[in-house]
């Protein structure tokens, strides 16, 4: 993953909005050590600095400025539907501007492919990255540009990644890098 | 074998002995420039699933060369879909093979071999034979030059000798247009051929005996693209009777016995009486 700095624009509207969020009282921890533009940076595609992802799980202000940073970026959402801890996995996700679609190999059964559908096709050549916000799980899944609209990774079935994914009881932003 | 193009000594790959291919298998390699890659094994996947090319039976994808097999497959774009009756594949590879199009003529044979249920797993045993090759393919299945030929020729050197050595016959395809580099490998080898159309190495591959009306959709069965095969070889025969007829009727019939005499060999290939 090459390092992707993220554009001004967005570094300036995560320190507004850390500044916000720390003038309102939201922010229940010093996030100084946590700074916007890094998460600004891993939103634009970059490898996030060493123990990020888990202060934005366990800092309710970063987790807010994580998902508004998002919606900056975002080109499709899919949001968190009820679910119960036994419901099977879905074939299938759908959400405002694509679908998620899940298909076991038949070269190898023990892996299913996960097939990212654009209702309006990417004309650029550039690739995706689906963020999953979970009730106790945030990850960040690269998947290479479109073809067709359709952008398609392949996975162990019982990968934990997958099994986040396809539950629809997370919420799925698609961004495009 | 002489290094000729293969018009003048063709040799099918597939061959029309039974009894043949009942036991060895052929075993198709991607030549490349860091080496070479067995293809493993051809899976026809769902159709909604992209085609993809992966490392080894892993979920590892190889993207770079997944996107161009992609097209390849695609109709319109590519002919796997058009001439094998399936939209979506998945292909095993022994090793990572690199950017470009050189994978194609040996993709192109791995699926024709894979149709027929003769397509090797990759590890060849004793018996069996190995098409190692490297070349592009076109719409009308014509085999244009590749980068890098002496390079991946040289590269098959050692591997090459150690299956002979195991008693597997090995043969090396290249594009016509490529012959002569790497000329001091190719004598070394042995066995290098040129090839200017996949009808020289396939006798069915003719592209311009295929038809929107004959295109199979995805989900038919695969007995179904064999009989497509059969219609397009018998339409292929009559076709050749037809121009056989008409050349003797401009040049008399004494021409007509010479054109006419085409026999076919023990392994599918063609020689004159």
């Amino acid at each position: 993953m090459t390092n992707k700095s993220a554009d001004p624009a967005t570094i300036a509207l995560a320190s507004y909005l850390q500044c916000q969020a720390a003038l309102a009282g939201t922010a229940r921890t010093a996030p100084a050590q946590v700074l916007p533009w890094a998460l600004a940076s891993y939103i634009a595609g970059a490898e996030p600095p060493a123990g990020l992802v888990d202060r934005v799980r366990a800092d309710l202000g970063l987790y807010r400025l994580y998902r508004d940073l998002l919606t900056t970026r975002s080109q499709a959402w899919s949001f968190r539907q009820a679910a119960a801890s036994s419901d099977p996995p879905s074939d299938e996700r759908s959400g405002k501007g694509f679908r998620l679609e899940f298909r076991r190999s038949r070269a190898t059964p023990g892996q299913i492919y996960a097939t990212v559908v654009l209702d309006s096709p990417n004309t650029t050549e550039r690739g995706l990255q689906v963020h999953v916000l979970g009730e106790d799980a945030l990850l960040r899944l690269d998947f290479p540009a479109p073809f067709d609209g359709r952008s398609q990774r392949l996975f162990p079935a019982n990968s934990p990644e997958l099994s986040l994914l396809r539950r629809i009881d997370s919420e799925l932003v698609l961004v495009t890098l | 074998m002489n290094a000729q193009a293969l018009e003048a000594n063709s040799t099918s790959v597939i061959t029309t002995d039974e009894s043949e291919s009942q036991a060895a298998k052929t075993h198709v390699v991607i030549a490349t420039t860091e080496g070479y890659a067995f293809i493993q094994r051809i899976t026809e996947e769902d159709p909604g699933v992209q085609s993809v090319i992966c490392l080894d039976g892993t979920v590892q994808d190889l993207r770079q060369v997944s996107s161009g097999y992609r097209d390849f497959v695609r109709r319109g774009s590519g002919v796997i879909a058009r001439d094998f009756g399936h939209s979506a594949f998945r292909i095993d590879v022994s090793k990572p093979i690199d950017q470009g199009n050189s994978w194609q003529l040996p993709v192109y044979l791995a699926h024709a071999l894979h149709q027929q249920g003769k397509l090797g797993d990759g590890k060849p045993q004793r018996g069996d034979r190995v098409l190692w090759a490297t070349g592009e393919v076109d719409i009308d299945l014509s085999v244009r030059r590749v980068a890098g030929v002496a390079q991946k020729l040289a590269h098959a050197i050692a591997p090459v000798r150690e299956l002979r050595e195991q008693g597997i016959e090995v043969q090396l395809l290249v594009p016509t247009e490529n012959m002569g580099e790497g000329a001091g490998h190719a004598e070394v080898l042995g066995s290098v051929s040129g090839v200017t159309r996949l009808a020289d190495v396939l006798p069915q591959a003719n592209p311009t005996l295929s038809s929107n009306e004959e295109c199979i959709s995805s989900n038919s069965s695969p007995t179904l693209s064999v009989s497509w095969l059969q219609r397009r070889w018998i339409w292929a025969a009559l076709t050749a009777v037809a121009l056989a007829i008409g050349v003797a009727g401009y040049f008399g019939y004494e021409r007509l016995s010479n054109v006419d005499a085409v026999d076919l060999d023990d392994f599918g290939g063609r020689s004159a009486r």
